[in-house]
């Protein structure tokens, strides 16, 4: 099992683009992925799952991978928020 | 008002007073099972919610890619997003967990799952995502109309004593319809000939249609009460208006109760000229109510109603058994099997004909059996070897041209020959006839008598087609005229051609089940007709009170005259006298 703290940094949080863009890069691994916002945990290969993170700009949150793939699934994620989406959504 | 609340007044089709309450029925409304399952439901239960979700991306699919060029990227990423949700893990669990264990159907767990989710999303700060909620709910219903085998709810969950209110109704929703449950009808669209008026009539439920601003003034759970014989519908009935209804009920049913004397008497004219009355019958349990009419054999079985209802239609052998238990009931008399007529206004599936700009002039009847051969070739083959339970006709709709006859024929050869080589034996007599209902088919019928064992005019739809006039829009329903000159000649000369090639020419569709056009169509020359059983005793009495000659005066002089309001007044007097004399 693997984790890492990432933070929300395109302008309009994690709308339901995003959200899509990380349910679609998940689903492409094997392992186990999940996202948790303070309270909330949500299975991130599940795009009402994490819509329901309620994550606008600047919150931090947990990712937690495990599985046969954790590792590059880990940096996969926390690449795409990090980097903003490649500013995609923020029109 | 002293009657009650409101008073609504629309067109009567068919005849009795009915009270109760109200069932509203309306297809984009989505309303879903609450009933538990039984434990050995549950994992048919499953496979149905995985088949729903997989027909609902087959149907976003199709959406998205008809409009990709309108739309643009931007929106059809939502129905991405949609197809994300349908193949979202945490619903899929979360239904499936409802279904196993709470005994949930799929409908109502899908339900909640996806509510469960909107209730979260509406508490969220982000604007983007509270607007998302349009996206869940399009989804739900989406879903849950696929669960409920494409509209929102099936008629045929009514449960209890109701009067059907509705737009209007499509023969494939009226075949759902539990009919021991609904006492009434009442429907804002339609006319006099609607599908939903012939049904009712056949089922003897009074009915009006037609009505205003219906769905406006009637809620679900209203208590009315309807008289289908005057056309008047009353919202919330005062307590004396209730108990005249009452008493014009049992009024009613005296007078139903006093034609049927006439059912066990012979179809003949007063000179003894008898006309053989054959039923129309949609579905294999009208048979025993046909049959009750005195019928003398059915000139008229519509299989698309058991298209619509059942899946037999890809299976042979079902279908086959289902026309064998016909035979079998009908028999020694003959069952006219009409092949397929869907399209036009029967829709197969809204989706394909939607397309359509002008269906009645479009994909329907015979053209759609030539178009799919696998279908027509399953019904013929599966008519085929029901045919050594009985007497057997095979007649085929919509002809326009001798070149769609000869296919039909050669299709016919071809399964008879498939089903020898199988080693089934097929009986040698099996009539074949083609339906006259468009004014090419008429002018054609000195070669179709040649060409075919009979001929069956299908009134509604030749008059439709002559007048140029769609029975069920109600801008010009009032210009559908049975008595119009040129139907009446259409009609003499088919029954001339047949005379000539001494093939049996019969009349099928509205004309034949009413009085006053059916003493018309003998005038013309007609001597079998095929209708609604429940006309029977209504004819029966009618043809008493005429000689031949005079129909056939009275008919010549018909298709000489230049307007059909004069020919119905012409028929009208006559017979009003006629009718005071025999009291």
């Amino acid at each position: 099992m693997m984790e890492k703290t990432v933070t929300i940094v395109n302008d309009k949080g994690l709308h339901i683009r995003p959200a899509q863009k990380i349910a679609e890069l998940c689903n492409s691994f094997s392992s186990d992925i999940f996202i948790e916002n303070g309270e909330i945990k949500a299975n991130s290969k599940s795009l009402l799952g994490l819509i329901g993170l309620n994550a606008p700009k600047g919150t931090v949150m947990r990712i937690v991978t495990n599985g046969p793939d954790e590792r590059e699934a880990l940096e996969a994620i926390v690449g795409l928020i990090q980097g903003g989406f490649g500013g995609e959504f923020d029109d | 008002m002293k009657d009650g609340k409101i008073a609504l007044k629309g067109i009567p089709v068919s005849p009795g007073v009915a009270f109760g309450d109200v069932f509203v029925w309306n297809p984009e409304e989505v309303r879903v099972d609450d009933s538990l399952l039984e434990s050995h439901e549950i994992p048919a239960e499953e496979s149905r919610f995985h088949e729903a979700l997989q027909q609902t991306e087959v149907e976003i699919d199709r959406i998205r890619t008809r409009y990709r060029s309108v739309i643009g990227e931007e929106l059809i990423r939502i129905f991405d997003a949609q197809v994300m949700i349908l193949h979202d893990p945490v619903v899929k669990e979360g239904v499936i967990n409802r279904i196993r264990q709470d005994n949930q159907r799929a409908d109502a767990a899908f339900q909640a799952i996806i509510s469960e989710a909107i209730v979260n999303l509406s508490k969220v700060e982000n604007d983007y995502l509270r607007e998302r909620v349009e996206d869940l709910r399009d989804v739900q219903r989406r879903v849950l109309r696929q669960l409920n085998g494409g509209s929102a709810f099936p008629l045929s969950r009514i449960q209890h004593n109701v009067i059907l209110v509705a737009e209007d109704l499509t023969p494939s929703e009226t075949v759902q319809i539990p009919r021991e449950h609904v006492m009434g009808f009442i429907t804002s669209g339609g006319g006099a000939t609607s599908h939903t008026a012939i049904m009712a009539r056949s089922l003897q439920i009074p009915a009006v249609v037609g009505v205003k601003d219906l769905l406006a003034k009637i809620a679900e759970g209203d208590r009315v009460v309807l008289d289908g014989g005057e056309g008047t519908v009353v919202v919330g009935p005062s307590r004396a208006y209730l108990d005249t209804a009452r008493k014009r009920q049992a009024r009613y049913v005296e007078f139903r109760e006093e034609r049927r004397k006439f059912t066990e008497r012979p179809s003949a004219l007063r000179d003894g000229t008898t006309i053989r009355l054959e039923g129309n019958i949609e579905l294999p349990e009208d048979v025993a109510a046909a049959l009750h009419q005195r019928v003398e054999g059915i000139g008229l079985f519509r299989t698309e109603f058991l298209y619509f209802r059942e899946a037999v239609f890809a299976d042979e052998d079902r279908q086959s058994a289902l026309y064998k238990k016909v035979l079998k009931r009908v028999a020694p008399e003959h069952v006219v099997f009409r092949t397929l007529d869907v399209g036009g206004d029967k829709l197969m599936d809204p989706a394909i004909d939607s397309l359509e700009r002008n269906p009645m002039l479009g994909w329907r009847g015979i053209r759609i059996s030539l178009g799919f051969k696998k279908l027509f070739r399953t019904q013929l083959r599966a008519l085929l070897r029901a045919a050594s339970a009985g007497n057997l006709s095979i007649l085929f709709p919509m002809i326009t041209t001798m070149e769609e006859v000869r296919e039909a024929k050669r299709l016919v050869a071809e399964a008879r020959e498939e089903l020898r080589v199988l080693g089934h034996d097929v009986r040698q007599d099996i009539a074949l006839g083609v339906m006259i209902e468009t004014p090419a088919a008429a002018y054609l019928a000195p070669h179709l008598a040649r060409e075919v064992d009979f001929l069956s005019i299908g009134t509604n739809d030749l008059i439709q087609y002559t007048l140029a006039v769609d029975r069920d829009n109600r801008k010009v329903a009032s210009l559908f005229d049975p008595y119009h000159p040129s139907v009446l000649c259409m009609i003499r000369d088919v029954v001339k051609a047949g005379k000539a090639e001494g093939t049996p020419v019969t009349v099928c569709g509205e004309m034949a089940g009413e009085s006053l056009t059916a003493l018309l169509l003998v005038g013309l020359g007609v001597r079998t007709l095929s209708l609604h059983p429940y006309a029977v005793p209504d004819l029966k009495q009618a043809f008493s009170l005429y000689d031949e000659q005079e129909l056939r005066e009275l008919a010549e002089k018909s298709c000489s005259m230049d307007s059909g309001p004069a020919v119905r007044s012409l028929w009208e007097g006559v017979h009003e006298e006629r009718e005071k004399r025999a009291k």
